[in-house]
């Protein structure tokens, strides 16, 4: 006989009951289509299918002359599982009056072969009746046995597809199963326990289940990691919260080979024919999510790079509103979050700092929106550890193909390292081509101050070696000692005039200019004396100053002692000392009212080293040069304003005087 | 042929044109000599003696560094006054200097005969007023 343990059905074969209700529901047609072949085969008058009903058994499909009135009752039936059933004589005293009544008097013998559900389950008897007094053969008994089993077979096929009335009720709908085999994306249909019913083709390739395989199967605890309930205990549905319908959830799910896909999932649930069923619609965004993770990852690579540039970057919109600004040129995250949407106005404005700044910017970008062209400049400001920053700012539009203002970029570059080497390449410069100069009026000196004498010197010995007359000779030596004592002295002002401008380092300091003057006049007093020198003084304006002791000493020295030097002598010298402030500038002027100079012939050679203007026994042409120097290395200025006989007029600038 | 020199100086150094004199001595060359002590005062006696040639210097030594006019500025104006002098003369620059610049420069001046750097030897003397 046939059963099968291994039936996906166990749990409705678990009782006959089952098995015998579901006889009942076999088209009668069907079975009496048997119970006639079943005459032909045991030689019977008459057959019938018993189906056990309560206390009773209830013939059905019967065919043939006449079959049995009504039930037979079950204690006549066999019990305990037996496959068949013969009464050879149904008159024999053993036979029980009950069962003698349910057949007419002419039925003498019955006989019959039970159907069977799966695992031994009977559902019923295929049952012969004989009138002509004869008994069953084997083969006849064999042929019964055969038919039997074709009812039962056809019972469970009828009991399977009974099973399916979900997938019945599913698959009646052709529509609905050309969309959902036909659907672009993944679909999977599970009942309210999550056992999966249904896999599309789609669902078939994306999760690497076959349908066949994954039947019945909890698809959240197989593929969704068990996120679709709170609690895998009660299957509760977190995802089924009216807060979720309809709703796409991105998440992961697991193929066979446990990989993981990114999808997105969106369900529904229905019911249909009284049955709940969750309709899960899968979408693998692997590749987007990929896509999106390269895209954030080129954007982050981006922003880095735009963060960490040692270069200021802004955009601007048309308007001159912040559309960006990396975080070189604004370090604060806040800030930088409040400047978007805003303008440089706003900016200074919430920032507490003057609009200067916003000012220049603004008609930088109006020029360049003007112009179209790139605009340069510097500008300085103050950190707030107090130190000059010195920006290299650049701003140029970008157009699109119209010929419209897309945006403004900007770009700020920190330049103060370069500016500051700028300057003492500049310094340096200065220094070097004044030591050049220096070098080649060395030459000079060297030539006028300090060959002439030599040559004088030499000349002089020889005319004393070869002298006869001890009086010439006398003479001659005395204009010898003349010669190096003024070689002497010249030597030594030479020395003191390149020490001072090797070094123009040299320290400022606030000096009180009163007292220099008076050390000055102290040391000038025998020529004071002589001269008959008046001196009026006027700093009250700027009583000091801020420059190098020594460089200021020798100024003023050099200025009073030249005006002293040069005198008219039909006048007393009148040197009239006075200083004012202008900002950050200080002015000194020396005037007198001596020999004065032709300043039409000597404007370009005034300050020249070695230049003289006059016949005096001292005048060796460096001071002026030197204190020219002096004041030029320290960025000031000095000029003249002279007439002959009229007398001179020095002016010196000294510059930064603000400290 | 004996014809007195006609020698100008023209020199702030008074040491040196003591000096120099004592040297032309030296030569027994016969030779008048006279003693500027700036390029202005030796230009203003050109300028007024142009027309008179026994007045005029056969031979001029100029220094390069004086007050008031020094020798390149001197050497400026007297382009001028040349072409005017009714006699040639022949004119040295003479210099304590040896800065290069300054004996290209005096060479390539036309008016400038040679160029000198001091010391001057009683040799070099009797080359030139031999000549």
């Amino acid at each position: 006989m046939n059963t099968d343990p291994t039936s996906p059905l166990n749990d409705i074969t678990q009782s006959s009951d089952i098995w015998a209700k579901a006889l009942f529901a076999i088209p009668e047609k069907e079975l009496s289509d048997i119970t006639r072949l079943a005459i032909m085969v045991s030689g019977a008058s008459s057959s019938a299918i018993a189906v056990q009903e309560g206390q009773f058994y209830k013939l059905l499909a019967g065919s043939g002359e006449k079959v049995a009135a009504s039930n037979i009752p079950s204690t006549a039936m066999p019990t305990g599982g037996a496959k068949t059933i013969y009464v050879p004589d149904l008159g024999a005293k053993t036979i029980s009056e009950d069962l003698r009544k349910c057949f007419p008097d002419e039925i003498k013998a019955f006989a019959g072969t039970a159907i069977e559900g799966y695992a031994g389950n009977i559902a019923g008897y295929l049952l012969v009746f004989r009138s002509d007094g004869q008994s069953f053969a084997d083969n006849q008994m064999d042929g019964l046995a055969l038919l039997s089993d074709q009812i039962s077979h056809l019972l469970r096929l009828y009991v399977e597809a009974q099973s399916k009335t979900v997938t019945n009720a599913l698959h009646s709908e052709e529509m609905m199963k050309t969309i959902f085999q036909k659907a672009i994306d993944a679909v999977v249909v599970t009942d309210k326990n999550c056992a999966v019913l249904l896999l599309n083709p789609e669902a078939e390739a994306m999760l690497g289940w076959k349908e066949e395989e994954i039947l019945g199967k909890d698809f959240c605890a197989t593929c969704l990691s068990g996120i679709c309930y709170d609690d895998p205990g009660t299957h509760e549905h977190a995802l089924m919260g009216s807060e979720n319908a309809g709703k796409l959830i991105e998440t992961t799910i697991a193929t066979k080979d446990r990989s993981a896909i990114d999808v997105e999932l969106s369900f529904t649930s229905t019911t249909v024919d009284g049955h709940e069923y969750h309709i899960y619609h899968i979408i693998d965004i692997s590749e987007q999510k990929r896509a999106r993770q390269k895209l954030d990852e080129q954007r982050q690579f981006y922003e880095n790079i735009l963060n960490n540039i040692p270069i200021d970057l802004a955009i601007f919109n048309p308007d001159h509103v912040y559309q960006y600004v990396n975080a070189t040129a604004i370090k604060n995250e806040d800030l930088r979050k409040y400047i978007i949407g805003k303008d440089d106005f706003e900016y200074a404005r919430y920032r507490g700092r003057p609009s200067d700044v916003a000012e220049l910017r603004r008609a930088m970008f109006l020029e360049a929106k003007k112009t179209g062209k790139e605009m340069r400049w510097e500008d300085k400001m103050t950190a707030p550890d107090g130190k000059s920053i010195t920006h290299l700012r650049r701003m140029f539009p970008v157009f699109d193909k119209t010929g419209n203002l897309l945006m403004m970029i900007g770009l700020g570059m920190d330049i103060t390292d370069r500016k500051e080497l700028e300057d003492k390449q500049t310094m340096l410069l200065a220094k070097l081509s004044q030591q050049n100069v220096q070098l080649s009026d060395f030459c000079n000196i060297v030539s006028h101050n300090l060959r002439a004498p030599l040559v004088n010197i030499a000349m002089l010995s020889e005319f004393i070696e070869n002298c006869g007359d001890n009086e010439e000779r006398k003479q001659l030596i005395l204009s010898l000692n003349n010669v190096l004592d003024n070689l002497n002295s010249t030597f030594n002002e030479l020395v003191e005039s390149i020490q001072i401008q090797e070094d123009p380092d040299v320290k400022s300091e606030h000096l009180q200019i009163n007292k220099y003057l008076q050390r000055i006049l102290e040391s000038l007093e025998p020529e004071i004396v002589r001269s008959g020198a008046t001196f009026t003084i006027d700093i009250d304006n700027a009583p000091t100053i801020h420059y190098p002791a020594t460089y200021f000493n020798s100024i003023l020295h050099n200025l009073i002692s030249n005006a002293l030097k040069y005198r008219s002598p039909e006048r007393k010298p009148e040197i009239r000392i006075s200083s004012h402030r202008k900002g950050n500038k200080i002015f000194l002027s020396v005037a007198d009212n001596g020999l004065g100079i032709d300043m039409q012939k000597h404007k370009n050679n005034f300050f020249k080293i070695g230049k003289v203007f006059h016949h005096h026994p001292d005048a060796k042409g460096f001071g002026l040069y030197m204190i020219k120097a002096h004041i030029e290395a320290l960025g000031g200025k000095i000029w003249v304003e002279s007439a002959p006989d009229k007398g001179a007029t020095f002016h010196i600038e000294f510059t930064n005087q603000n400290q | 042929m004996s014809t007195v020199k006609n020698i100008f100086l023209i020199d702030d150094d008074k040491l040196f044109t003591f000096l120099l004199r004592k040297t032309i001595g030296l030569t027994g060359i016969p030779t008048s000599i006279t003693d500027f002590l700036d390029g202005n005062k030796a230009l203003i006696y050109l300028r007024e003696h142009s027309g008179s040639p026994e007045l005029l210097p056969d031979v001029i030594f100029l220094d390069l560094r004086m007050p008031i006019m020094d020798g390149w500025e001197f050497l400026d104006e007297y382009r001028n006054i040349a072409p005017i002098l009714s006699k040639p003369n022949r004119l040295y620059v003479f210099s304590s200097s040896i800065s290069s610049y300054d004996i290209e420069r005096a060479k390539t001046n036309p008016n400038v005969t040679d160029f000198i750097i001091k010391p001057i030897l009683k040799e070099k003397f009797v080359e030139i007023l031999s000549a």
